[in-house]
């Protein structure tokens, strides 16, 4: 049974030229059950949560998202503070993200945040995944933001996820506890 | 089967989407009144039944045991008898006025190809006279790949000896295969004279 184009904000978005052999229409079909699903919100996460957060000279900083079980997890971006961290390169970001229940991680080792950061020019944001990943109860995500210059930067990370909307009663909210 | 890591019941195994007999969808909130689950939920759902279940099972090492070698306790607590020690030490004489502010190479290795590994302990320090400790006359740097192992991006003062190595808080860094280890060294300026700069990392590696 052949299904109607799905219209949501990728398509809308005039700066995408669909080539049919490029990595884009690729991703976007693998992303096509989790788009044409219904009861799914979108939910960005911002590591760290303040971007006024420093993170100091070769150090680095941890921080645990905690989503709602069975959210996918399908894009991310990355971006440094051109204000409050003046002549940072982007290159001397790495992230590393790791699914706390399965201990599998993003990548799989530390990640140069230069291919997920965007030049204002001809790359492409967010970066789409080739496959959501499916984030199990208790939907905890490491995540980790190595700074290797010698001055503190200011950055942020942004996790794109799909969450499943959720039927809170007194027993389910967590708030209500 | 686990329940569905959702709120509610519309997993494909547990509870169907049409009440039976009646047949006729049966909506659990305002959400699911406007835009009720369908097919593609249920291929979610199904996806996420399979994680669960082998989650339940005790996760994917229990459910594919030739994923890697088997210990009784983890390699990484305890050397293992397929284990194999490693102790590199590394040394460089104090840098020309030229140097000073440059990140120097004392020490690396890299983590065998097909083994992971553990650093039990390490040593950073200066052989001979006038370092100041924390003064910032020589900082050394602990990096794995690209990055700085946290909180030894910058170490100021001296840990350990050659003889007494300094345990990395009573824990270890672990490493994995083909992982490049270095330790460098900061001298910033000419206070710290007569002596070596030298850094070591002890540990094993075991096998996969």
């Amino acid at each position: 049974m052949a299904l109607r184009p799905k219209v949501d904000g990728f398509m809308y978005n005039t700066s995408l030229l669909l080539m049919p052999n490029r990595y884009l229409p690729f991703a976007l079909g693998q992303l096509e059950f989790l788009r044409r699903a219904n009861n799914y919100r979108a939910r960005w996460w911002a590591v760290p949560d303040d971007e006024g957060e420093p993170i100091a000279a070769f150090d680095t900083f941890q921080f645990q998202v905690n989503v709602a079980p069975g959210s996918y997890l399908w894009g991310y971006m990355f971006s440094v503070n051109p204000t409050l961290s003046p002549g940072a390169l982007v290159t001397d970001l790495l992230v590393s993200a790791v699914d706390s229940c399965t201990g599998v991680p993003l990548f799989n080792d530390f990640a140069n945040c230069g291919g997920a950061n965007s030049n204002g020019n001809a790359k492409m944001l967010p970066v789409m995944m080739s496959k959501p990943r499916l984030v199990l109860a208790p939907g905890l995500v490491n995540v980790e933001i190595a700074n290797r210059s010698n001055a503190t930067r200011n950055c942020q990370l942004v996790l794109m996820f799909a969450e499943p909307c959720r039927v809170i009663d007194e027993a389910g909210c967590e708030e209500c506890r | 089967m686990p329940p569905s890591p959702y709120g509610y019941p519309f997993s494909m195994s547990s509870v169907p989407l049409v009440v039976g007999g009646r047949q006729k969808y049966y909506p659990r909130n305002v959400n699911n009144r406007i835009l009720p689950p369908n097919q593609f939920n249920r291929i979610l759902n199904c996806e996420a039944d399979v994680w669960n279940w082998i989650v339940a099972q005790g996760g994917l090492s229990q459910l594919c045991p030739g994923m890697g070698t088997i210990y009784q306790d983890p390699p990484w607590t305890k050397m293992p008898a397929q284990g194999r020690r490693f102790s590199k030490i590394g040394s460089i004489p104090l840098p020309a006025p030229a140097q000073f502010g440059t990140d120097l190479l004392v020490m690396s290795m890299i983590v065998p190809q097909g083994w992971d590994g553990t650093i039990i302990s390490t040593v950073n320090m200066f052989t001979g006279q006038n370092f100041q400790e924390g003064s910032g006359d020589i900082s050394w740097r602990l990096l794995i790949n690209q990055r700085y192992v946290k909180d030894m991006g910058n170490i100021q003062v001296t840990l350990g000896t050659t003889t007494q190595p300094w345990p990395v808080n009573n824990g270890s860094i672990r490493v994995v295969s083909r992982q490049l280890i270095q330790f460098f060294a900061n001298v910033a300026n000419a206070n710290p004279i007569n002596g070596r700069v030298v850094s070591a990392a002890f540990g094993w590696f075991y096998p996969r």
